[in-house]
């Protein structure tokens, strides 16, 4: 606006030549202003489809600056292709603030139960031409397809197995699934991977009652651990007491055999000196026996008519009857 | 100079309005009716440069690529009566340009035909169906969104559109019947939980007391292990003993009695012998 009005203002003071000068400058300004229409740039991530007269005529893939056909012959759409897109389903994440869409992220399962799963769609644009012209908004389309991928495959599994083992398997099928319903399609998007973050039940009070099944699980196995504790104390404590049984009643065996076969030998020794002379043997034993017991022993004689008590001092009785014993 | 200025300008700008009515670009992702007094004299497809005759034929853009019309969720009715929330999209495009100008004209018409068909074939397909089957059968689910696609395509068909597909997106539980739900998955995990306590009861009972059954077996064979091995020393001892006796029992007779006098008569015993004992006379000296 300032430069037409200026002039326009001036007109009086101006010269023809000066107009002149002036129009041809504005001339010259569009004219470079359309130049600039003849270049573009393609980033290292990108593709750019070349339009000639509003028809696709071909992909630039090579980065830098590239020549065209001045507008409105050829036009450029610049496309990420290079890029590897991420796409949230079930949540959306703006700089590191996660926060969780219901709608897409609840679904029911096949057993009827409802749980929360949240994935990730990794996907790159593999035909800049179908990814352009072919679809009203190819994203959108793949949020639906991906929901819908998601859905069906929760909706054939049963809730335990998603939320414990069945992860790997449920991500393969829902993968699969969303690759098929998109390649009938040509949208130019190719499925790099579909990755679960989270299968598991709604949060809140149903949440709890699976983190409740969970300690109880947990509480079964502490009181298994506890009962294995107790049977590793009794059991070898037992084999311990019964070994020990069994080592006394073989030392009682031994000592009684051996015992038997030291009395006997003492037996055997006396009995071959008796077999000698036996009436000698036989009072000395008696004597060495009398020797042992009478020393403190009250000794009573009594006469064959056993009334009368004669009191011998046995003491003495039994020094005379050690000398005249010993003099034998 | 200036008696070619204004008539040279008039000629360029006849000129761009003449070129600006007759040439037209078709764009890659467009088909273009061109238009004659309200008629479709003919539908361009291909993209490029085109000429028409100008101010008389104008140019309509219908797109030529695909449309994804995402519907907004509705409540259904299954066979087995219960309520269910069922949110689909389709994939339409304009297949016959011509039949389309005739019968539709604009997409935003299109979209309003497709939206009702789609209600109305998925209410009542719907509603064909048990929940259960709905919700689980991933085959069932599949075939059905055939069969509701198919419907849907055959009546849209003769207004040149092509639907691709009708696809259930979600069927979900309205939020009254979701509580229930939740009700029911939060008793189902108490039940799980309640078994798992009394199975860590039930398991802890069982291998305590087959320890203590282990523990008090293994003591009782021990010691009747033990008292088999005393006894097997009783008898070895025994048999020496009668080995050795047996040679002569009235020397054993003395032997054991003399030995048996010494632990007998300990201490001070009193001892009471007849005047004409052997003993006695061999006491007094006689």
């Amino acid at each position: 606006m300032e430069f037409e009005s200026r002039p326009k203002q001036e007109i009086p003071q101006l010269s023809p030549k000066t107009i002149k000068l002036i129009v041809a400058g504005a001339i010259m300004l569009l004219v470079l202003l359309w130049g600039t229409t003849m270049f573009y740039t393609v980033q290292e991530h990108e593709h750019a489809a070349v339009l000639t007269l509003g028809k696709y005529t071909k992909t630039v893939e090579e980065p830098g600056l590239h020549f065209k056909l001045p507008y409105p012959i050829e036009e450029v759409e610049l496309v990420p292709a290079k890029l590897l897109q991420r796409m949230e389903i079930g949540y959306r994440d703006h700089n590191g603030q996660i926060t969780v869409v219901e709608d897409e992220a609840y679904m029911i399962t096949g057993d009827e139960n409802i749980v929360s799963a949240d994935a990730v769609v990794e996907w790159q644009i593999n035909d800049v031409r179908n990814y352009l012209f072919n679809i009203s908004d190819p994203e959108e389309f793949l949020r639906n397809t991906a929901v819908a991928a998601i859905r069906s495959v929760m909706g054939a599994n049963e809730l335990d197995f998603a939320i414990t083992d069945g992860k790997t398997v449920i991500q393969q099928q829902a993968k699969d699934q969303l690759v098929e319903t998109l390649n009938a399609y040509d949208t130019g998007i190719f499925i790099v991977d579909l990755k679960f973050q989270d299968i598991e039940p709604p949060p809140g009070e149903v949440a709890a009652a699976f983190a409740e099944v969970t300690n109880a699980r947990e509480e079964k196995n502490t009181k298994i651990n506890q009962a294995n504790q107790y049977r590793n104390e009794r059991i070898p404590k037992a084999r311990g007491e019964a070994q020990a049984l069994l080592e006394r009643a073989e030392a009682q065996k031994q000592s009684r055999i051996l015992n038997a076969q030291g009395d006997v030998a003492q037996f055997n020794a006396m009995y071959a000196e008796y077999t000698n002379s036996p009436a000698v043997t036989r009072d000395r034993l008696i004597l060495e026996t009398l020797e042992k017991i009478l020393p403190s022993a009250q000794i009573f004689i009594t006469d064959s008519g056993g009334d009368t008590v004669s009191y011998l001092p046995l003491n003495e009785l039994m020094r005379k009857g050690q000398t005249g014993g010993g003099g034998q | 100079m200036k008696k070619w200025l204004i008539p040279g300008a008039i000629v360029v700008l006849l000129g761009i309005l003449i070129a600006g009515g007759t040439f037209y670009i078709v764009k890659e992702n467009e088909h273009r009716a061109v238009m004659q007094f309200g008629e479709a004299k003919k539908i361009v497809s291909d993209a490029g440069l085109h000429i028409k005759i100008p101010f008389i034929q104008t140019t309509k853009s219908l797109p030529k690529y695909q449309m994804v019309y995402d519907s907004s969720p509705s409540d259904i009715l299954t066979k087995d009566q219960k309520p269910i929330k069922v949110d689909n999209y389709t994939v339409w495009r304009i297949k016959d340009p011509n039949q389309f100008l005739r019968n539709v004209r604009e997409v935003g018409i299109a979209v309003q035909r497709i939206e009702n068909a789609v209600y109305s074939t998925v209410k009542r397909k719907l509603s064909q169906i048990e929940y259960g089957e709905i919700i689980s059968e991933n085959t069932a689910r599949g075939d059905l969104n055939v069969e509701i696609t198919n419907e849907v395509a055959a009546a849209l068909e003769q207004l040149g559109i092509e639907v691709r597909e009708v696809r259930i997106k979600r069927t979900d539980l309205p939020e009254t019947n979701k509580q229930s739900v939740y009700n029911r998955m939060i008793s189902d995990r108490q039940a799980i939980a309640t078994r798992y306590l009394s199975e860590g009861e039930e398991e802890k009972l069982k291998i305590t007391s087959n320890a203590d059954r282990e523990a008090i077996e293994l003591l009782a064979r021990a010691e009747s292990d033990s008292k088999m091995i005393i006894a097997e020393g009783e008898q070895e001892a025994a048999k020496i003993y009668n080995e050795a006796y047996g040679k002569d029992p009235e020397f054993y007779n003395l032997y054991r009695t003399l030995q048996s006098y010494v632990k007998t008569f300990e201490g001070q015993p009193v001892i009471m012998m007849p005047i004409d004992s052997p003993y006695t006379r061999i006491l007094l000296g006689e």
